[in-house]
Parts: structure tokens; sequence; C-alpha cells
């Protein structure tokens, strides 16, 4: 099986365009966030990559991202890390309505 | 047994209060030619190391019973994430781990930077040493540079 490896640009692309066609919809970060989970882990793209294009999400589906990434026992054993990330840390997201 | 190479990085501090594993790592750094400060911090806690000037946090990863590749990539993301507390920059010593790969690691550092990206980027700088190969992260974007 060929495995193309993404272009970080293409990636934050396709996320940019889906939360400008669904402004407000929490899932949409949500489920980025996993998507970019998954990359991750498996060796898809790197770390540098994947905080760049994190922090272009909203604040969704935190708890939930973690809890693939480390596991539930340990997310639970350490609440702290429930809280995400600091809000300061986060950039503003530029929503730009894209055309039909 | 092959016999022991002479330090050539400088030593400061003891090896007295460190695990044998650890002493044996620190050990190896020396000879390798890098600098190693012990510091101890109390009668209860792991002394603080300095690799190089460096505050860096050693962990050892050699008794995880659940070896499949969930599980020792979860073992070693836990153990990365427990030790970013202490330090950004980690070292992990998984070369007396049963089953670990460098596949493997890649895979737990993946999963701790992930988390970490998630939750403030204090992970400046990874290396875990698998029994195959060494996996390494760096952050590109910290502020600060260490070289």
């Amino acid at each position: 099986m060929a495995v193309i490896i993404p272009e970080e640009a293409e990636l934050r692309s396709r996320i940019l365009a889906h939360l400008a066609s669904r402004p407000g919809n929490p899932y949409v970060g949500a489920v980025w966030s996993g998507y970019l989970a998954g990359l991750l882990e498996w060796g898809v793209i790197d770390g540098n990559v994947h905080s760049r294009l994190s922090d272009l999400l909203p604040m969704a589906g935190e708890s939930e991202t973690l809890d693939v990434m480390l596991g539930p026992d340990y997310v639970d054993a350490h609440p702290e890390l429930r809280t995400g990330a600091r809000p300061e840390q986060r950039r503003p997201v530029r929503i730009v309505p894209t055309s039909a | 047994m092959p016999p022991i190479e002479p330090a050539k990085g400088k030593l400061t501090g003891s090896l007295d209060d460190l695990t044998l594993d650890e002493a044996e790592f620190v050990q190896e750094l020396l000879a390798r030619g890098r600098d190693v400060a012990v510091i101890p911090i109390g009668p209860s806690r792991t002394p603080d190391f300095r690799v190089d000037g460096i505050a860096t946090e050693l962990k050892m990863l050699a008794g995880v019973v659940n070896q499949t590749p969930d599980g020792l990539s979860s073992a070693l993301s836990s153990r990365i994430m427990d030790a970013r507390s202490q330090a950004d920059t980690v070292i992990v010593d998984a070369r007396k781990q049963p089953g670990m790969t460098q596949a493997i690691a890649q895979r737990g550092v993946g999963r701790a930077v992930g988390a970490d990206n998630r939750t403030g980027k204090r992970l400046y700088d990874v290396t875990v040493l698998a029994p195959d190969g060494v996996v390494s992260f760096r952050r590109r974007e910290h502020g600060r540079d260490h070289s």
C-alpha cells in the first residue's frame, strides 16, 4: 500500500476551510484534533507540524484527544491536563468564508 | 566483561544516590564526552541532572509488563509526560525494556508530544534510547535554543 505524506500546507488549508464552512461548530475542531493526533502517532507528521496545525484549532475535544494520546487512565490520574492549553497560547484564527 | 572506558566528560557531584541503571547511564554519558552534574535535592527524591549545563530529566523504562505496542508506547508517553514537570529536556533510556523498538518508541514520543502540544508545550527536547536506535524530538518554536 502506497503511503502519501500530506503537506503541512494542504492540511492547514483543509482545516481553515472546514472551520470557515462550519463557524461555531465545536465538533470541527474536535474531529481535527483527533485526526492530527493519529497522523502524529503513526509518524505521518512530526511534532512540530502537529504543534503548528493544532494552534489553528479552537478549544474543543481537548480531554477526549488527550484520552486518545495518553489513555483515559493516565488523564484521569492527572486532572490538571483537562484544563488544556493556556488560552493565551492559542493564536487567533481568522475565519475566511470560502466561495462555493 | 569489557573494560570500562575512562570518563571523557566531567562529573560534578556523586553517583552514590543513583540507582544502578542511572549510574551506568551517567557513566555512559561521561564516556561519550558529555559533562554531567548530579544535583541532590533531598533525601527522598531523585537527584536532578544537568547534562552539558542543561537541566535534564533522566528516566529509565525497563519494567513495563504490558509489552504490546500500545502498552509500551503508552508507558513511554506517560513517562515523558511525568518528566516534563521536572525539566523541558528529557532523556528516556528504554534499552533494557523487553519488547521496545525504535518504531514503538517513535509512537510513544508522538503520543507525548501531541499531548504536550495541547497542554502548554512544555517539552523542548526529548530523546529516547531504544534497543535498536534513538528517537528524538526538538521543538522548533520554543523561543530559545540550547545549542
